[in-house]
């Protein structure tokens, strides 16, 4: 494979950390597929004129892994990697490349773990593999090297394809953002928030969202313990809440429910005739009973667009009264991460809940513009 | 030219469109029927060169790469989807369309191979908009018969259609269109047996004839690509693409041999006169300032776009840009098309021109240059024009074609023009095809082969017999044979061959004058066919009839034929109606039957009529 000659410059210089990812891959002779290998400067060879604007001060490569493949341990050993670089005084920023599936549960993960953030961490994949000439993971890799360098943007950022040409990428806020399409460069849209910037093939970084933490001189820390006995359920019709009284026998210590539109789940309350519903398939029992042996249930919702709300109708009170935590406007991947997070840093369900309802990485949007749908 | 003599060797490459929805989708585009739909979206990419699985640049992907290039593509959403904007990866191959290519294999006498992998072949043109076209092989080792003995088919595969250029949108950009993108092709490519240029044309109307009798072809311009390889000994194989009228291809391989035995030429007389073009040998001198007041139109327009000019020398070489490769080409202008093919520089000018009549420049200035570059008699300058670096490359390229001359024939990829050729880009390496990883590999199961077996149509002479058999003469017979209607033509006359000539003037020749006069007949469905043969088969109506009622049937699509028959008199006259006619009419009976047929032309069956006449 072609490496890449690493020069020394006067540029802002930058972290880069190769985790694997269709951008980092190889044709497989051995299955006749693709598979991640790459080192980080065979990552680079995709993209030489990185080094016209930014120093590459390091390179490493703490795991080679696809995006389906992350675990919370490698969410751990990454955000250890990454605050030991940003602490570096010379470095301005970091440039993680990641699979893109399950990639925001990865942005997630850091903007929870690294506390302080001063500086810009961008995290970018591919959607296409480097052995073709469409390779979208160059201009992902040079957007993403300048948002590191150039950006005064401290948060961590997903950075990719804004549109299917090649003209601009975004960087997605790391907790307000979802993979939205299986294939698509520009699978990855902002829900609930607008872009934080719009950066352009030829450099220009356009702010798109005034709202974000700006760049400090502070020392970041990797804050990285996690509850890993969290799980997602989805409640739909037909669904058998058995399921949570199984997660609470399994001693799981939250669980974050995905429910209907304003964070609905069945309980065959919802109207004055409810036809054919078993009683056995309302979720209420289940909730009350897990919330009392001190699991931590959370509501999100299906729809990724929009906020939950305990009150508008009967049933959303019912859950909240059984104990339900309706977890506004975070997307349901987002909930997870967060509760992982928040069950290691809390030690009571009160203090829990407070947690998950402060807003602490802008993962909690209290003002959803009425154009931010469908961006 | 004695060919054999030559060493020649020419072998011919076949790119057939199949009839069927999209090799890797669900999408369908014939180019060649109805209108081109809207376009629904403009996507902008930059195709990057990639190394090769082996480690090495492909060096026409660099070549490409290094004109920095914008691709713009235009979709409409009728005939393209997210697989042609590479956003989707593809969907398993059309089974229909490697169907057909299975039964062309076996017209062809090939070994069909037992599992077929689809790879990816490295495009950065940017007419396959992922950077690679996917192209199967299916079959190898097949054989033509011809009348120069057999031809080898050395390969047939299966592959994507590219997308189809459109003008050069702006200075960097180039625009594509997408709906072409993905038909599926049938690639026969025959060994370098090929005797000379009229063995060629053969092969070329005998593969064409084989493929469009499958029925399963797309049919019209473009739908069908030749390209020819030629060599001759001591030269070097010349890829000659887009040959378009096959009479014209004994000329262009005439005109090929040529070039390249006078490029052999060039090179002998080069070495005997000793001049030695080496790297060191290359300086280029700014010479803007000598057309400060000049009459130059090209100069002055380059001197408003604040562009300057430049030059260089080649010793010892003057009259080498005028020596003739083939008619209508110098090596001047061979020279040229290198230039503009690989820098954005619009042309050169050289010495071996008649500078003053050509451009307008002046004597003087022709000195000044003389005396800049310290030119001597037989020298010859070159000059360009534009931007410093532009310039700087595109005489370092007029330069290195020079030096290739000591090489004699450089291997290339040309593009037809006629019966000539022009340089198009170098011949493409071999590190340019690797496994589509987004597939698995495909078996050929007995039921496919079997299928395909019975989808071998007969044989061409075997359908001629028939078709005359029928009735059809020699001359309709072999239009219907090369024509797109056999199918229905016999699907019409299977039950009642006796109006095979009917019919098959109809297809062939009623419609055609028709569509002339702007009537679509083309419109009618196989059932009206049916329907008005079957009014003729019942002596409901006479021949001449048959073409008014199609011009009625279109301009009243919902009346019935027989109806439009009626209400415009367009009934055969009975045998008791021509009786009655006949006594009607006075004179001798020729000249009742000229009466007759001048004024109920279209009534009257004329057989019918001399029969009665010659009764009486």
């Amino acid at each position: 494979m072609p490496k890449i000659e690493i020069r020394r410059s006067n540029l802002p210089s930058i972290a880069l950390i190769a985790t694997g990812g269709t951008i980092g891959t190889h044709v497989d002779y051995r299955t006749g597929a693709v598979f991640m290998s790459r080192s980080p400067e065979e990552v680079l060879s995709t993209a030489p004129e990185l080094q016209e604007f930014v120093n590459l001060k390091t390179l490493s490569s703490p795991f080679t892994t696809s995006g389906e493949d992350m675990s919370i341990q490698n969410w751990q050993i990454l955000a250890t990697e990454t605050a030991k670089h940003l602490n570096d005084p010379e470095i301005k920023g970091a440039i993680i490349t990641h699979g893109t599936d399950f990639l925001h549960f990865t942005s997630a993960a850091l903007s929870f773990m690294l506390k302080n953030l001063s500086k810009p961490v961008a995290i970018v994949g591919a959607q296409r593999s480097p052995d073709r000439g469409s390779f979208d993971g160059t201009l992902n890799l040079n957007c993403g090297a300048r948002f590191a360098a150039y950006s005064d943007i401290a948060e961590v950022a997903v950075v990719m394809h804004g549109s299917s040409s090649d003209d601009f990428c975004y960087a997605h806020r790391g907790t307000k953002v979802k993979k939205m399409h299986t294939s698509r460069r520009d699978a990855f849209r902002s829900i609930n928030d607008r872009p934080l910037a719009k950066i352009h093939s030829n450099g220009k970084i356009e702010i798109t969202n005034p709202s974000y933490s700006k760049r400090t001189g502070g020392a970041v820390a990797a804050d990285t313990s996690m509850e890993t006995q969290v799980a997602i359920l989805k409640a739909f019709p037909g669904s058998d809440p058995k399921i949570l009284d199984f997660l609470v026998e399994k001693k799981y210590r939250g669980v974050i429910i995905e429910g209907s539109g304003l964070g609905h789940l069945p309980t065959g309350q919802g109207g004055a005739n409810p036809g054919v519903f078993d009683k056995k398939f309302s979720w209420l029992p289940a909730i009350k009973d897990s919330v009392e042996k001190g699991v931590f249930i959370a509501i999100a919702s299906q729809s990724p667009y929009g906020r939950v709300s305990p009150t508008i109708y009967r049933n959303l009170r019912l859950v909240k009264d059984a104990g339900g935590v309706f977890c506004e406007d975070m997307l349901p991947e987002v909930a997870y991460v967060k509760l992982c997070w928040v069950l290691a840093h809390s030690k009571s369900h009160e203090e829990a809940t407070k947690l998950m309802l402060t807003n602490l990485r802008g993962e909690i949007n209290s003002r959803l513009a009425d154009d931010e749908f469908l961006l | 030219m004695d060919y054999s003599d030559l060493g020649f060797k020419c072998g011919l490459e076949v790119h057939q469109r199949l009839n069927t929805k999209k090799l890797f989708c669900e999408c369908h585009c014939d180019p060649n029927r109805g209108e081109a739909p809207e376009a629904t979206q403009k996507i902008r990419r930059k195709l990057r060169a990639v190394v090769g699985e082996l480690g090495k640049y492909d060096p026409a992907a660099a070549f490409e790469a290094s004109k920095g290039k914008n691709y713009l593509y235009i979709v409409d959403d009728e005939t393209s989807c997210a697989v042609e904007a590479d956003e989707e990866p593809p969907h398993k191959m059309n089974p229909e369309a490697l169907k057909i290519v299975l039964t062309a294999s076996k017209m062809l006498d090939s070994k069909i191979l037992d599992t077929i992998f689809v790879m990816r072949k490295t495009v950065i043109d940017g007419s396959a908009v992922s950077g690679f076209q996917r192209t199967c092989l299916v079959a190898l080792d097949g054989t033509l018969p011809t009348s120069k003995g057999q031809i080898g088919i050395s390969t047939i595969a299966i592959e994507e259609e590219s997308a189809g250029i459109l003008e050069a949108h702006s200075e960097g950009e180039v625009a594509y269109r997408l709906d072409r993108l993905g038909i599926p092709l049938i690639e026969i490519a025959t060994t370098p047996s090929i005797k000379d240029g009229a063995h060629a044309m053969e092969v070329a109307e005998k593969l064409g004839q084989l493929l469009r009798s499958t029925g399963k072809v797309q049919r019209g311009l473009g739908s069908i690509r030749q390209d020819l390889n030629i060599s001759i000994a001591r030269g070097a194989r010349v890829e000659i693409k887009g040959v378009q009228d096959l009479k014209l291809i004994p000329k262009l391989v005439e005109n090929e041999v040529r070039r390249q035995i006078n490029l052999l030429k060039l090179r002998e007389r080069i070495n005997e006169k000793h001049i030695l073009l080496g790297e060191e040998h290359f300086s280029v001198k700014e010479i803007t300032q000598t057309f400060s007041n000049t009459g130059c139109r090209l100069i002055k327009e380059a001197q408003k776009r604040n562009e300057k000019v430049f030059a260089m020398k080649l010793i010892g070489l003057s009259g080498l840009f005028k020596e003739q490769m083939m008619p209508s080409l110098t090596f001047g202008s061979e020279v040229a098309g290198y230039v503009r093919s690989h820098t954005p520089a619009r042309g050169i000018i050289h010495s071996d021109e008649n500078l003053e009549e050509k451009y307008g420049l002046g004597v003087s200035e022709i000195n000044a240059i003389e005396s800049e570059l310290n030119l001597g008699d037989a020298d010859l300058f070159v000059i360009c024009m534009g931007p410093e670096r532009v310039c700087h490359s595109a005489l370092k390229v007029a330069f290195e074609r020079c030096m290739q001359i000591q090489k004699g024939v450089p291997e290339e990829t040309r593009k037809a023009e006629g019966e000539f050729s022009v340089f198009l880009r170098p011949l493409p390496g071999s590190a340019r095809m690797y496994p589509e990883t987004d597939l698995a590999p495909i078996r050929i199961t007995e039921d496919m082969l079997t299928a395909a077996e019975n989808g071998v149509p007969e044989p061409l002479e075997k359908k001629k017999s028939k078709y005359l058999g029928w009735g059809l003469s020699e001359q309709i017979a072999e239009k219907m044979l090369r024509s797109s209607d056999w199918e229905r033509f016999e699907q019409f006359c299977a039950n009642n061959p006796k109006i095979s000539q009917i019919v098959a003037v109809t297809l062939l020749e009623t419609i055609v004058s028709l569509r002339r006069e702007g009537i679509r007949a083309e419109l009618l469905s196989d059932s009206d066919f049916q329907q008005l043969f079957d009014l003729y088969l019942d002596s409901k109506i006479a021949k001449p009839a048959i073409p008014e009622l199609i011009k009625l049937k279109c301009a009243n699509y919902s009346l019935p034929f027989i109806k439009l028959a009626e209400e415009n008199s367009l009934l055969k006259f009975s045998g008791s109606e021509l009786k009655q006619l006949l006594l009607k009419t006075e004179g001798s009976p020729e000249k009742k039957f000229a009466e007759i047929l001048k004024t109920h032309r279209l009534r009257v069956d004329a057989l019918q009529l001399r029969q009665l006449l010659e009764g009486k």
